[in-house]
C-alpha cells in the first residue's frame, strides 16, 4: 500500500500541472484515484449514499475552481479532503440533529455500496453494518477526526491545522472515538 | 512510556482494527462526478479567458457579448454538460460570421426562454443590434473565439468518449426542456 502511494504520488506533480491547465484527462485521473475514498467518508459521516455522491462531486467541482491556488507545499489529498471537510461541517450544520444522528442511517445501503475487499462472508457485512449506527453515534468532531485518518490518511499534524485544533486534542479524539467503537463493536449484540 | 505515547499506540491500535473491518474505498461510479467535472472544465475556462481581467486577445465588447449570450442560455434553462457543450457549439458555429449570425443563433433561445430569461435575451439582442462593427474589430476577434471553442468542443468530445463533436440538429423547442 506505501509503495502503491509513493508511485502515485511520483507522477502526482505532473497530474496537478496539467489540472492547473484544465486538462479533463488530468481531472478524470485525480477523480478516478480520490472518488472512492471520499465517498467513503461522506458516506461515514452522513450516513446516506445520495447525499454522500452529491458531496463527492461537489468536492471536485471546488477543485476545479480553486486548483489554481493550490500551492504544491503539503500533500495534494490534504487539501483535497480539507475540502471535503468543509463541505461536510456545512452540511452538519444544516441539517436538524435528528438528520445529523440517525443512528439507522446506511443500514438500508446495498452491498455493493460498502466498503470493497473485506471478504464475501455475510458475517463480515454485517460487522460493517453494524459500524455505521455507531459511528453515528460519535460526537461530529470525533467522527470527523477517526474518518479523515481512515479515509483520508491525513497526519495529525494536517487534520489540526485545518481544524485549528491542538495536536493533543486532535489526537486524543482518534484515540477516544477509535475506543468507544472498539467498545461497542466489540459488546455483546 | 509517557501518556501522549501509550495514546499513539492506542491509536495505532484501533486505527488497524478499523482498517482490517473498512476498507479505505468504498465502490462509486465515477462517471456522474466526471461529468460534472466537464462543466465545471468550461465554465472556469470560461471565466479565465473571457473575464474582463483576462490578460491577452480578446477585447471587452467580445468578452461581454459571449457572457451576455451564456447567461441568457443559462436564464432560458439550458443547464447540463450536454447542454453546455451546445452552447459551446452555437456560439463557435455563430460567432464566426459575426454580429448577424450570433443573433440568428441566439433567436431561439429567445424565443423559447422563461418570461425573465426572455427580457433579459430581448436587451441582449437589443444591444447587438445596436453595435456598429465598422472597423470589423469585432469580426476578427470572434474569428480567434471561434478557433478556440472548436479546439475545446473537440476536447469536450474526447471527454465524452466521442471521436470528434458533431453539432447536434435538434428543434429550438427543445431547448425549453429543463436539465438533461
Amino acid at each position: 500500500m506505501r509503495g502503491e502511494r509513493s508511485v502515485i504520488a511520483h507522477d502526482w506533480a505532473e497530474v496537478i500541472r496539467r489540472a492547473k491547465e484544465l486538462d479533463a484527462e488530468a481531472f478524470d485521473e485525480i477523480v478516478d484515484a480520490y472518488a472512492g475514498r471520499l465517498y467513503g467518508f461522506f458516506h461515514r459521516m452522513l450516513g446516506r449514499r445520495e447525499e454522500a455522491e452529491d458531496l463527492v462531486q461537489e468536492v471536485f467541482v471546488r477543485v476545479v475552481k480553486s486548483i489554481p491556488e493550490y500551492r504544491e507545499e503539503g500533500r495534494f489529498e490534504a487539501w483535497l479532503f480539507r475540502i471535503a471537510g468543509n463541505l461536510v461541517r456545512d452540511r452538519l450544520r444544516r441539517s436538524t440533529a435528528g438528520d445529523a444522528g440517525d443512528p439507522q442511517a446506511g443500514m438500508s445501503d446495498p452491498p455493493s455500496d460498502r466498503a470493497k475487499g473485506v471478504g464475501d462472508g455475510l458475517e463480515r457485512r454485517e460487522e460493517i453494518d453494524r459500524l455505521q449506527p455507531f459511528l453515528a453515534k460519535l460526537p461530529s468532531v470525533e467522527r470527523e477526526a477517526v474518518l479523515m485518518r481512515h479515509y483520508g490518511e491525513l497526519s495529525f499534524a494536517e487534520i489540526a491545522e485545518y481544524t485549528a485544533a491542538p495536536l493533543g486534542t486532535v489526537l486524543s479524539r482518534v484515540h477516544r472515538g477509535l475506543a468507544k467503537l472498539r467498545e461497542w463493536m466489540e459488546s455483546p449484540r | 512510556m509517557n501518556d501522549s505515547e501509550r495514546q499513539r499506540e492506542e491509536v495505532d491500535c484501533g486505527e488497524q482494527w478499523l482498517a482490517g473491518l473498512c476498507e479505505r474505498s468504498a465502490e462509486i461510479d465515477p462517471a456522474r462526478i466526471k461529468r460534472a467535472v466537464r462543466v465545471a472544465i468550461e465554465e472556469q475556462w470560461l471565466a479565465r479567458n473571457l473575464s474582463p481581467d483576462a490578460p491577452a486577445g480578446l477585447s471587452r465588447r467580445a468578452r461581454h457579448a459571449v457572457r451576455e449570450a451564456l447567461a441568457v442560455a443559462s436564464r432560458a434553462g439550458v443547464r447540463g454538460h450536454r447542454r453546455v457543450v451546445r452552447v459551446w457549439a452555437w456560439i463557435g458555429g455563430g460567432l464566426a460570421a459575426a454580429a448577424a449570425v450570433v443573433l440568428t443563433v441566439f433567436g431561439p433561445w429567445r424565443m423559447a426562454a422563461t418570461s425573465d430569461g426572455d427580457e433579459a435575451s430581448t436587451s441582449f439582442v437589443s444591444a447587438f443590434e445596436e453595435f456598429k462593427d465598422e472597423e470589423e474589430e469585432l469580426d476578427q476577434e470572434l474569428s480567434q473565439l471561434r478557433a478556440a471553442f472548436s479546439d475545446f468542443d473537440q476536447t469536450v468530445a474526447k471527454g465524452w468518449g466521442e471521436e470528434s463533436w458533431e453539432e447536434p440538429v435538434e428543434k429550438a423547442s427543445d431547448l425549453t426542456e429543463d436539465g438533461v
